[in-house]
């Protein structure tokens, strides 16, 4: 009985996305049918582009994997840096006030000063994708931290004070559950800013890469290509997001039952 | 001036030292004077009730007591090697069971530490809710729990700090009793001191020894016959 209600309303879910998608997909055929021609390609014509693209080894080899590679190194360069500057702020608040200036430049510099500071630091290639990467994501997972330390309980920090509870211990059963579920939320939200501003920087400066397919497809005029290379890019943010991600989410909220 | 020690472990032929020693002992938050020349000796097996009314100091001396505190005056000595302290609200990690709460000032590893957790939740009536999250139990379970976690570091000194607070009638009689048999049956040990800091007089643990009442900072001893 109650297996046959969860599954019930799990099809009532899928019912509901499938519709969201097909919602989607309608208004998108409408606007293309209307008003479409070099601005907005269909969602037929996009799904051509992309199968075409997906044929060609170049696109495996020259455009996904450089931009998957840059982004996740950057990703991750922004989850150390921002993570162990959070972890810092969120345990001594000087630090935080310390930092401000820092953070704040970060997260309210736009992406396209950043591509260009970047270029005019590193040149253009691959270590300004990954850096500008970096400097993005980090200040999300930075502030994440920062404010999920700060908001764990003191009573519970009390107690394992109290009771002598080893720092290690302190750090896996008590910090680290109470920061994974905006940590999560935060490492959602910088990979798909990190993946964006990659994009731009690939578009503005590099010889390879997601960006540099998509300068491509806009110098020869063709739209479809365009939006293909937009829906590989969120495929890629959505599949990082559904194994990783999804990974540290289950690893670090999971609860505690064996 | 104030001067905290933490003694090592006595050797069996040490005489006994008091657990807890609080001379001329005074602090305050701010401008509030919480203590004032409070003199307090706890010996191991002793078991003690503070009363007083709300804001009266009660929680900040048991904090003193345990070392989570250093009062800005006067002089603390603990030989207190492991505490046991249920809080007034059960302080559980929502996310983990109830198991691995009682476990976690314990070696989670060493299978002694958790048989005798486990036998700790059989003792407080919980041996079906092992594997409970604190937000699948009640307030009284979730109470219960915080007791078998005090109980399974084997303290020389428990600290029940209202631990009726939040519980309604039946279950306040069922928690007392339960402590009033786990404790006073030994079960932790039987040199185990007890400080209880109750507020209500019904509440106060059946074979209390010795009553202190602490009011405006200053602590006095209530009269045997009258406790």
């Amino acid at each position: 009985m109650k297996n046959s209600l969860r599954i019930l309303k799990l099809r009532r879910r899928l019912l509901w996305r499938v519709l969201g998608c097909a919602l989607f997909l309608g208004a998108w055929q409408w606007a293309a049918a209307r008003g479409g021609g070099l601005a907005l390609a269909s969602p037929l014509e996009t799904w051509f582009a992309l199968v075409d693209m997906a044929a060609q080894p170049w696109f495996w080899t020259q455009g996904m994997l450089p931009t998957l590679g840059r982004v996740l190194a950057g990703f991750g360069l922004g989850l150390l840096a921002g993570g162990l500057l959070g972890w810092i702020a969120g345990i001594y608040p000087e630090a935080a006030l310390l930092l401000l200036p820092f953070r704040w430049v970060l997260s309210s510099v736009p992406g396209v000063v950043l591509v260009i500071l970047a270029m005019l630091w590193c040149g253009v290639g691959s270590g300004m994708i990954i850096l500008i990467v970096a400097l993005t994501s980090a200040p999300t997972i930075y502030m994440a931290l920062q404010e999920g330390l700060g908001a764990v309980d003191p009573a519970l920090c009390e107690m394992v004070r109290l009771y002598r509870v080893p720092l290690r211990k302190r750090f896996t059963e008590l910090y680290l559950p109470a920061v994974a579920a905006p940590l999560v939320s935060a490492c959602v939200v910088a990979l798909g800013g990190g993946m964006r501003v990659a994009i731009l920087g690939e578009t503005l400066g590099a010889s390879q890469g997601l960006g540099y397919t998509l300068a491509l497809a806009r110098a020869d005029l063709n739209t479809p290509g365009l939006y293909a290379v937009a829906l590989v890019s969120m495929l890629l943010v959505s599949a990082i997001e559904a194994t990783f991600l999804r990974c540290l989410r289950n690893k670090l909220c999971g609860g505690g039952r064996p | 001036m104030t001067r905290q020690t933490s003694l090592a472990p006595q050797t069996p032929m040490a005489p006994l030292a008091p657990l807890v020693r609080l001379c001329d002992v005074g602090h305050c938050f701010g401008a509030h004077r919480v203590l004032r020349k409070v003199n307090f000796t706890l010996e191991a097996g002793g078991c003690v009730v503070l009363t007083g009314p709300s804001g009266a100091g009660k929680s900040t001396l048991t904090r003193i007591m345990t070392g989570l505190l250093r009062p800005q005056e006067g002089i603390v000595h603990l030989t207190v090697r492991r505490v046991g302290f249920v809080f007034q609200e059960p302080r559980l990690l929502p996310w983990r069971t109830a198991l691995q709460n009682v476990l976690l000032p314990c070696d989670a590893h060493q299978p002694e530490a958790r048989r005798y957790a486990l036998e700790m939740l059989e003792a407080v009536g919980l041996g079906r809710a092992t594997s409970l999250l604190p937000g699948e139990l009640s307030g009284g379970m979730r109470q219960r729990v915080s007791l078998a976690r005090a109980l399974a570091v084997r303290p020389d000194l428990l600290i029940l700090d209202e631990p009726f607070t939040g519980l309604d009638g039946p279950l306040r009689e069922d928690m007392k009793a339960l402590i009033e048999s786990l404790v006073g049956a030994g079960q932790a040990g039987a040199a185990m001191a007890v400080v209880q800091v109750a507020h209500h007089h019904q509440d106060i643990l059946s074979h209390a020894s010795a009553q202190f009442r602490l009011e405006r900072g200053t602590l006095t001893a209530v009269p045997t016959m009258l406790v």
